[in-house]
């Protein structure tokens, strides 16, 4: 009887650690998800990317599923510079040269970087789901248990993207473009 | 003896130059009241476009939660020794960075969206912070505004200007006052000499005749009285 209680309580604390994990996850995302939408704000995509005006962002997921979720709840209904968002869940490479900005994770996000590189695509990579050496134009970090992020203008500039210094002077550390 | 009508223009003469040094010290107090009104508002469309700069700058530091960031930039103001006060707050309402000079009270916990107004001394400005037409939260600013000894000190010598001119006006006034009565007497007195000469001519005139016609003219002026 005394093991059985025992092993209820190791459940419901194992349960309640895991709640409470996802929780903090949700909320990571949720603030990441924020975040990558507004770096959109932040950032000028190179004439004739947009097929007019009114065209929205494409942002592409590519590996983190419930991410694209939270993604698209969080820019439900939102717009940048009077363009709304389309969130798109990818699963193939191809697929990625259709977005405006792309958010990969895990072992595929080398690929992806390769797959778009000189392309005016805002790659975004995360250092708190998977290789924290690959690293797109910005870089998710979390220090603190706070969401900062890294830049790699150098990168940007590859990309023909321009971003605007007031982000730039918000990063923990920025890859300099070279001048030009 | 000076006419009645000469005394009515001295008197006229005296009147314009008052009237038109009280008009001058009354053109005066509408131009300080209408520079002072300018200024203020001046002042304040200056405080308001500072604080829409300040909200500019802080807006990434709020979208993206950075208020270390935000508090940076507030410091960056002590360069600037009009600033005795700022802070930002976020969507909120809370306040999340702040500075103030020394000396000087901390900005308010929470501050309400409201346009540039004087307060005591200072100007203060609360902006809204917003990007893509989403507000993110709010700034505030608080200014020095000119003491009023300063004021006073910059209008002091326009008074002084206007408080000449206006006693010049007088006394040219009472001058010219002056003037014309004395040439108005001075006419008056050239009219009476020349009636006294031509009484003597006419008188001389008569005397010679009388010689000439022996005494009949008396006797027949005097059958005549």
């Amino acid at each position: 009887m005394r093991f059985k209680r025992v092993i209820l309580a190791v459940m419901l604390s194992a349960f309640a650690a895991a709640a409470s994990q996802s929780r903090a996850q949700t909320s990571e995302d949720q603030v990441k998800a924020t975040f990558l939408y507004r770096f959109v704000s932040f950032v000028s995509w190179p004439e004739g990317v947009f097929a007019d005006a009114q065209a929205p962002i494409r942002i592409c997921v590519l590996g983190a599923a419930p991410f694209a979720d939270v993604l698209t709840r969080t820019t439900t209904g939102q717009r940048v510079a009077g363009r709304a968002f389309e969130i798109r869940r990818i699963s193939e490479l191809e697929a990625v040269t259709e977005c405006h900005a792309v958010y990969a994770v895990g072992d595929r996000a080398d690929a992806v970087l390769k797959a778009t590189h000189g392309a005016p695509i805002l790659t975004v990579t995360d250092g708190a789901l998977g290789n924290s050496v690959t690293r797109g134009i910005v870089h998710f970090v979390t220090v603190d248990d706070r969401v900062r992020f890294h830049i790699d203008d150098a990168r940007a500039a590859e990309s023909r993207l321009l971003i605007d210094p007031r982000l730039l002077s918000l990063a923990l550390s920025v890859r300099r473009r070279t001048a030009s | 003896m000076t006419p009645l009508w000469t005394t009515a223009l001295l008197g006229s003469g005296r009147a314009i130059a008052m009237i038109a040094a009280i008009a001058l010290m009354l053109l005066g107090l509408v131009m300080v009241a209408f520079n002072e009104r300018t200024y203020n508002d001046q002042k304040a469309r200056e405080i308001g476009v500072q604080a829409q700069i300040i909200s500019a700058s802080v807006a990434p530091a709020l979208m993206f939660s950075d208020n270390g960031s935000a508090a940076q930039y507030l410091q960056a103001l002590s360069a600037n020794p009009g600033v005795s006060a700022a802070a930002v707050y976020d969507s909120r309402g809370a306040r999340i960075a702040t500075y103030n000079r020394r000396d000087e009270p901390q900005p308010p916990a929470t501050a309400a969206v409201h346009a540039p107004y004087f307060e005591n001394s200072s100007i203060v400005a609360v902006t809204p912070v917003y990007r893509d037409g989403q507000v993110f939260g709010a700034v505030y600013l608080r200014t020095d505004a000119e003491t009023p000894l300063r004021r006073f000190s910059r209008y002091a010598g326009v008074g002084v200007l206007i408080l000449l001119a206006a006693l010049v006006l007088t006394v040219l006034g009472l001058a010219q006052g002056g003037a014309l009565a004395g040439q108005f007497r001075t006419r008056g007195t050239r009219a009476a000499i020349a009636a006294g000469n031509r009484a003597t001519q006419t008188r001389r005139r008569s005397a010679a005749a009388e010689s000439k016609d022996g005494s009949h003219r008396p006797i027949d002026r005097r059958c005549g009285a």
